[in-house]
């Protein structure tokens, strides 16, 4: 399983989520899984996304994800971040 | 209305007006402030005795309808970190100062009867000093209160509370906003105690009757509005995030980038993010009748503020910001927004800036005074400062003095001044902007998003450690260019992404200036002005070696990502070389 966090209106695609909690998907891990296949089966487009951070690093949409992992995804209005700040993983 | 300085003098109460000098007269916000303050303040002295000045001014464009460009700048020589110091906030006195024709205010002297408290009565032609009467000792909730009584609704209010009044170094200026409410805090460096240690608790400013702000090329000046105006909306940060989430969009991100620092910067990660996060401002005020979208001045067209509420609908703060969400709570351990908006709400009352009482409270739960987590302890703590007890007095003087008197080594502050809510040790390029600003550890000093405008570029390897020296550079200047336009520093997202934006914020400065600075220029004044600080600060007595991050970031590795601090000394050096 993949637990996906979900922020901003992004929420609004996870029934009963806790407004004052986290907003958490748990997501079955199938084979050759991506970040990108992630967001697809969520119908979420690369350019609806500001930042997607998987286990807290900051991420390109095609790295693989495993069991396990923590992706959280960001709107694209939620772009606030200093973006040259962060690393941005790809492998 | 042709512009004039307005000097006040404390030790004789007198209060003049004189001429704006030509030196001056391009200049507005920060970069008056500090060359004032450089100009007549003598670097060496005590930052709370006679020979202090605290210096007020609107920023260039402030007063005009520019879009979101309200602020005040306050400066003087900081009793936190002993640096040149200049603070800025919204809220609605800026405007009419600006449009009294006050270019700067200066406050000067001492009174002669210790504890005395004046306030100065400005209006169209006029300025008294008179006694505070009972407004001395009052919390800032209060004082607004009683100044809109006695002195008319809607008239400005520069105030401190009682922090301020007791010369403590993290006493910050209050700004009401457009409801009255006190929460509009120049908060940094204890500019609250420079006022005190003047005798002035509060500055009343009623605008009737004035006209509008001197504009040398008005066609200039509208294209150029209706280009920053358009940016603004048009771009997704500006004209959907803030004003949907407030600045607390940041809580849930920084916690998923490993960066939100916890209990005391032991940690990048808060379990308890999302309970203090931007998404339940936005919630509860669908639910709670609070509200989001609240402009914290008129004009303002991000409106990041808000109002929160308590459970009963009631109004409990406004605004709760991002910075003081994560103070008060991801830092202490705090996960319950109720009684995070109650701190903030205290801080408000008693004057305080919140970054430094949440820095604070965390080096006390540290030492053991309360432990992590505990809000209601946590309140008591904050409400005996204003009470000016013995401990309250040690909490009141920031997180440095706090960390001395009780023995503590973990305490994040540079120059004395408590570190924002970006752990340097996950964000690597804001630890440079901390270590090398000339204002001690400070986020907006160098708080600007795109990397395109300033020449170094979007492609800059985030790891390159030379090119963060260049990165912190470039935001630093570009942060006092407009934090002396008078903008507020959010309106960076869009003129920096959309350069339409960049030119009519630009076009504005021109408009009103009648000058035709380009986007060259931005970066060079900014350069120019940063120097004045600079110089003033090495003057103080401040060297490259003070441009470091507290020890412990350099050997203690911050979870999840595990990292230190590494960025070499040569490379902070190089930022002001
Ligand atoms: S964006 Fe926020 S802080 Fe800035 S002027 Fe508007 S309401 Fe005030």
């Amino acid at each position: 399983m993949i637990n996906v966090y979900l922020y901003g209106k992004f929420r609004e695609k996870v029934p009963d989520c806790s407004v004052d909690g986290e907003c958490m998907l748990e997501m079955e891990n199938r084979e050759g899984d991506t970040i990108a296949s992630i967001m697809g089966r969520l119908s979420i487009t690369p350019e609806d996304v500001a930042h997607v951070f998987l286990n807290h690093q900051y991420s390109a949409f095609t790295r693989p994800v495993r069991s396990g992992d923590r992706l959280a995804i960001f709107p694209i209005e939620m772009s606030v971040l200093y973006r040259q700040y962060f690393p941005k993983h790809d492998e | 209305m042709g512009k004039f300085i307005l000097r006040v003098n404390m030790s004789d109460l007198s209060v003049k007006k004189e001429d704006v000098p030509e030196k001056y007269r391009l200049l507005g916000g920060r970069v008056l402030t500090s060359t004032v303050v450089a100009d007549e303040v003598n670097p060496a002295c005590h930052p709370l005795g006679p020979n202090n000045k605290i210096v007020f001014a609107p920023g260039i464009v402030t007063g005009t309808n520019a879009p979101s460009s309200g602020r005040l700048s306050v400066g003087a020589k900081s009793p936190l970190t002993g640096t040149i110091k200049e603070a800025n906030a919204g809220g609605i006195p800026a405007q009419k100062l600006a449009r009294l024709g006050i270019h700067a205010l200066i406050v000067e002297g001492e009174p002669k009867e210790k504890g005395k408290f004046f306030v100065l009565k400005l209006a169209q032609d006029t300025a008294i000093l008179e006694e505070a009467g009972e407004l001395a000792g009052k919390g800032m909730y209060d004082s607004n209160e009683i100044i809109w009584k006695k002195y008319g609704e809607g008239v400005g209010v520069i105030g401190i509370g009682p922090a301020g009044e007791m010369l403590m170094c993290n006493a910050g200026v209050s700004c009401n906003d457009p409801e009255n409410g006190p929460g509009r805090y120049a908060g940094r460096g204890g500019l609250g105690a420079v006022m005190g240690s003047k005798g002035l608790k509060a500055i009343i400013i009623d605008q009737k009757g004035t006209g509008d702000v001197v504009i040398a090329n008005r066609d200039l000046f509208k294209q150029g509005q209706q280009k920053l105006a358009k940016a603004l909306q048009e771009h997704a940060v500006t004209g959907q995030a803030l004003p949907a989430y407030g600045t607390a969009v940041l809580v849930n991100i920084l916690n998923e980038a490993g960066g939100l620092p916890t209990r005391n910067f032991s940690s990048g990660r808060f379990e308890g993010a999302g309970k203090i996060s931007g998404e339940v401002i936005n919630e509860w005020s669908k639910t709670r009748g609070g509200k989001v979208g609240h402009a914290c001045h008129p004009g303002c067209v991000i409106k990041c503020s808000n109002v929160v509420t308590n459970p009963d609908g009631s109004y409990h703060c406004s605004p709760v910001e991002y910075e003081t969400a994560w103070s008060l709570g991801a830092n202490c351990g705090i996960d319950n927004m109720d009684d995070v908006a109650e701190m903030n709400r205290i801080c408000n009352d008693v004057g305080l800036d919140t970054i430094e009482a949440g820095a604070t409270l965390g080096v006390a739960m540290e030492a053991g005074i309360l432990s992590f987590g505990d809000g209601k302890k946590a309140i008591e703590l904050l409400k005996e400062v204003g009470q000016g007890t013995p401990m309250g007095r040690i909490i009141g003087n920031g997180a440095a003095f706090t960390g001395r008197a009780m023995g503590v080594t973990r305490v994040p502050v540079v120059k004395g001044q408590a570190m924002p809510a970006y752990d340097p040790r996950a964000v690597k390029g804001i630890g440079v902007t901390y270590a090398t600003s000339t204002m001690g550890a400070d986020h907006t000093a160098g708080y600007t998003v795109a990397t395109e405008i300033l020449s170094v570029g979007g492609k800059a390897d985030p790891l390159d450690a030379a090119e963060k020296g260049a990165l912190a550079k470039g935001f630093q200047s570009a942060t006092i260019f407009i934090d002396s336009a008078g903008y507020c520093l959010f309106i960076a997202f869009a003129i920096l992404d959309i350069p339409e934006g960049f030119q009519g914020m630009l076009d504005t400065v021109n408009g009103v200036l009648g000058t035709e600075y380009t986007a060259d220029d931005f970066n060079r004044l900014g350069a120019e002005w940063l120097a004045v600080e600079r110089k003033f600060n090495e003057a103080a007595g401040f060297t490259n070696k003070d441009d470091r991050l507290p020890e412990f970031m350099y050997y203690e590795k911050l979870p999840p990502h595990n990292q230190v601090f590494d960025v070499d000394d040569e490379v902070l050096d190089s930022v002001h070389s």
